[in-house]
């Protein structure tokens, strides 16, 4: 049975043709990466996301996840303008400056950073996912030409990060082992993760895979020692039911 | 996999029925339905599994939205009534609210085969795996669905000659 060609590729008419572009062309809402990250529990705070995003995110995250990130904008928030405003200052008392397009060049063209944007980035290490490189990610995503002390911060991580496919691909290795009931090489496989991806976008799946690999080996003192540091660390990641899981808490 | 997959996973919680203001919610509920149970999950199999995980959350959504309208008219059948403009129709916005009533005026196994099949471009095979339906089901459905679809897109544009091509 052959499958027959696809109406876009023969439309009869105009309308149709608009209509097919426009079903197979939607895409996400700009923030729903965000959104969807923050839901799982692996960007503890929102990124670069305005509050009112963060406020219209939706009822799957957990009032105490949502205050978290509100409690964590206002303070870093507070934190940031008087900041930026010492180094603008500072910048000032430094000479004329030159011409706005010439300074700022694209960041100009670029709407605004929220100034809560780099300090979030920055708070993400105490509030909930180590994903940091994750998080500076989705922060220049949104913001690509602003530069912000959120560009900055990302200046710290590798100048050319792996590709997120060869970080997958690494980590279904992992899991394949671990379906195949072979823990030691889903362990060698994490090691080789570890290795290639020292500051890897996938390390909080990473961990979880580890830990369970540990408890299947056999280890379980070890896998309990990493699960109850993983559940201190990620209380609310949705990740933690898995982990309680794999060593029984 | 939220990188990989958050596009795919909205547009199939779209065009399956989600309504725009809650495609970012089921897009959420989707990933952690998903994550929650990534360890029955293979690792080839992820975006299957989303995809029926999606499809199972349009129909909920669907299913809300139809309780709504037996109190409210539907704004998209009021919508298309509306006589065209030629601009009016390759305008995006305009293009995505038309389909929105095309699609919803489609019964819902034929508006599911024809966008895994049209919009998703998925293989029959594909598809028959996912809805767990033989493919002549698939093929069957595909053919009165696109039949559907072209009525339909030709009483909106005021055409009624062309033949629906297989």
């Amino acid at each position: 049975m052959t499958d027959p060609t696809r109406l876009l590729d023969t439309p009869e008419s105009e309308l149709e043709r608009a209509l097919l572009d426009a079903g197979r062309s939607y895409t996400a809402s700009s923030s729903s990466r965000t959104k969807t990250l923050l839901a799982l529990g692996l960007t503890g705070v929102a990124t670069s996301t305005a509050p009112s995003a963060v406020a219209a995110t939706s009822s799957t995250l957990s009032k105490g996840a949502l205050s978290k990130v509100a409690v964590a904008v206002i303070v870093l928030g507070s934190i940031a303008v008087p900041v930026w405003r010492y180094f603008h200052r500072a910048s000032s008392a430094q000479g004329p400056r030159p011409a706005p397009a010439a300074h700022l060049g694209a960041a100009l063209r670029a709407p605004p950073l929220p100034v809560e944007s780099a300090p979030v980035v920055e708070s993400a290490k105490t509030a909930a996912a180590p994903l940091t490189s994750a998080r500076i990610e989705g922060a220049e995503s949104q913001q690509p030409a602003a530069p912000s002390a959120a560009t900055a911060h990302a200046d710290s991580r590798p100048a050319s990060a792996p590709p997120l496919a060869a970080e997958l691909a690494a980590l279904d290795a992992a899991r394949t082992s671990l379906s195949r009931s072979d823990p030691s090489a889903a362990l060698l496989a994490l090691d080789g993760y570890g290795r290639n991806f020292p500051h890897g976008r996938l390390r909080l799946e990473a961990e979880v895979l580890r830990i369970a690999a540990l408890a299947k080996s056999g280890q379980s003192d070890a896998a309990r020692k990493r699960a109850e540091a993983f559940l201190r660390r990620h209380p609310d990641s949705v990740l933690a039911s898995r982990v309680r899981g794999y060593v029984g808490l | 996999m939220v990188d990989r997959y958050l596009d795919f996973v909205a547009r199939v919680l779209r065009n399956a029925g989600t309504p725009e203001a809650e495609v970012d919610d089921d897009v959420q509920r989707t990933f952690i339905a998903v994550a929650n149970r990534l360890d029955d999950v293979r690792p080839d199999a992820e975006k299957s599994f989303l995809l029926q995980t999606a499809l199972r959350m349009a129909a909920h959504a669907r299913r809300t939205l139809a309780r709504r309208r037996e109190v409210h008219d539907s704004d998209a059948q009021l919508r298309i009534q509306t006589p065209l403009q030629p601009e009016q129709m390759l305008d995006q916005k305009r293009a995505r609210e038309l389909l929105d009533g095309v699609l919803g005026e489609m019964s819902v196994e034929l508006r599911t085969v024809f966008v895994l099949y049209e919009l998703e471009e998925l293989s029959m095979t594909e598809i028959a795996a996912t809805l767990r339906i033989p493919q002549g089901t698939v093929a069957s459905r595909l053919r009165r669905a696109r039949a559907d679809f072209r009525d339909r897109v030709r009483a909106l544009s005021g055409s009624t000659h062309a033949e629906v091509g297989s």
